[in-house]
């Protein structure tokens, strides 16, 4: 394989030549086929070896017993997170209840006005399995064994049954790359579930890799938030839908000068731990078009316009 | 040496990397074992062999990241290639060489790597990646890059018998 010290510093500058030049195509798009094709050859390479790797893990981390009480707690896990969701679901419920009443209310005052609300999720039945981690430590993304074949497209956000997982950036036949929340070029637009004060949460894995953490940031000084408090999506922006279950708030931070208030978000979803997610083939974005007019009766807040980076 | 070995070998390194050591994170962090593997046969191969395996590498690594395809594949036919030459430079023989090379490859690595992410997304915060995620990885490396040393030299004395020799 190996050519003569001849030719050497020409074969190398070659090489680097070509990465350059895959930079570049990849830029605009026109690798994707090859990429696609050499991804599609190791797919099950990497899928078997994820599954052996996970194999391994969990018969090394316990014996039968270990195992079967994982089992049970799996079950007990499922149930308080079914209990969660019910429980967010009720108190949103109550919220939506509050604020409804009060567009009816604004509604009946202004008669003039034609007004229209829809809410619609509809989830991806199928399981898609992460078959891969991002080699760098730098970076933190997924890929999974779903993609265009199966209906997955650019934009989509991925979540589990606990919470908001992240958004597919790259597509290819049959696998995704999907962005994780925890990345810090991630940014989504949150909403604290007992106030409705809205800010932008983005991914601090930096602080601590091994127990990855979130930052809510420019969360208006006068809007009450504490520890304990549910992060969910605002649905602004139209890149998540609305509700989905970001994480709690651990610890807040304020300054007496300056604008906003900033807190830490312990993830719903535990990233370490990462094998299956959902893709959210479908939603109906939330229009900011739509969004009730403050009125005197409605506590106007101020929204953040950044929308996340695609 | 043969393609029978070299591609099977790096494909194996590759898939290790996305697959495994994120399972079992030290610190939230897994060693950079491409990068300890072409920084490591830098040092014991002629110039030239270890950008060569970096560029094939950085290849299998491009296709499973979300970064920009040809980021993994630059880096590390570049380190590759400045290892190569330091070694023939400064490193022969020198016993602080392995580790502090392994130092000096991860900075370099995550500084090129960070230098692409800057100039395409927003902003970066350099000292926090640095100082949180290239100086632990950068220790994590040197200490994955000694047990990583022995095997390595061992293929590289079955594969080049007649250089020891000389």
């Amino acid at each position: 394989m190996y050519a003569s010290s001849r030719n050497r510093g020409t074969i190398l500058i070659l090489l680097v030549v070509i990465a350059i030049l895959a930079f570049l195509l990849h830029q605009t798009n026109q690798l994707q086929p090859l990429e696609d094709v050499l991804l599609g050859w190791l797919q099950p390479l990497l899928g078997g070896a994820t599954r052996v790797g996970t194999g391994a893990r969990d018969v090394t981390s316990g014996i039968a017993d270990v195992n079967a009480l994982r089992a049970k707690l799996d079950e007990l896990q499922s149930q308080v997170d079914e209990l969660s969701n019910n429980r967010i679901r009720i108190l949103e419920l109550e919220k939506e209840n509050t604020l409804l009443r009060q567009q009816l209310g604004y509604k009946q005052s202004n008669p003039d006005f034609d007004l229209v609300g829809a809410v619609v999720l509809e989830r991806n039945p199928d399981w898609a399995r992460v078959i891969a981690q991002d080699p760098s430590n730098l970076a933190f993304y997924i890929i999974v064994d779903q993609g265009s074949a199966e209906g997955v497209q650019k934009g989509m956000p991925a979540v589990t049954p606990q919470g908001l997982v992240g958004r597919v950036t790259e597509v290819g036949t049959h696998w995704s790359k999907i962005l994780l929340i925890i990345d810090p070029s991630s940014s989504v637009n949150a909403v604290v579930q007992s106030t409705r004060a809205t800010g932008m949460v983005q991914g601090d894995a930096l602080n601590n890799p091994g127990d990855p953490h979130l930052i809510i940031k420019y969360v208006p000084q006068g809007e009450a938030i504490k520890s304990g408090d549910l992060i969910l999506t605002s649905g602004m922006g139209g890149t998540y839908p609305k509700r989905l279950i970001i994480g709690q708030v651990t610890e807040v931070r304020k300054r007496d000068v300056g604008l906003f208030q900033e807190a830490t978000i312990k993830p719903a979803v535990d990233f370490m731990r990462l094998e299956f997610v959902l893709i959210l083939k479908k939603f109906t974005p939330s229009d900011i078009t739509q969004e009730p007019t403050p009125t005197p009766t409605a506590r106007p807040k101020p929204t953040p316009t950044r929308t996340p980076s695609p | 040496m043969s393609l029978w070995i070299l591609v099977p070998l790096l494909l194996l390194v590759a898939i290790l990397q996305v697959t495994w050591l994120p399972l079992i994170p030290i610190f939230g962090l897994k060693p950079d074992l491409a990068l300890i593997v072409v920084t490591t046969w830098g040092l014991l191969a002629p110039i030239g062999e270890a950008a060569q395996w970096g560029f094939v590498l950085g290849i299998l690594l491009d296709l499973n990241s979300g970064l920009p395809f040809g980021v993994h594949t630059l880096t590390l036919t570049i380190v590759g290639l400045l290892v190569g030459l330091g070694q023939r430079a400064f490193f022969r023989g020198n016993l602080i060489a392995p580790p502090a090379t392994m130092l000096l490859a991860t900075f370099f690595d995550h500084v090129i790597i960070l230098g692409f992410l800057a100039s395409l997304t927003e902003s970066i915060n350099w000292s926090d990646y640095l100082i949180r995620i290239t100086l632990p990885t950068a220790i994590l490396n040197t200490l994955v890059a000694g047990l990583v040393f022995f095997p390595l030299e061992f293929l590289y004395r079955r594969l080049h018998p007649q250089i020891e020799v000389e």
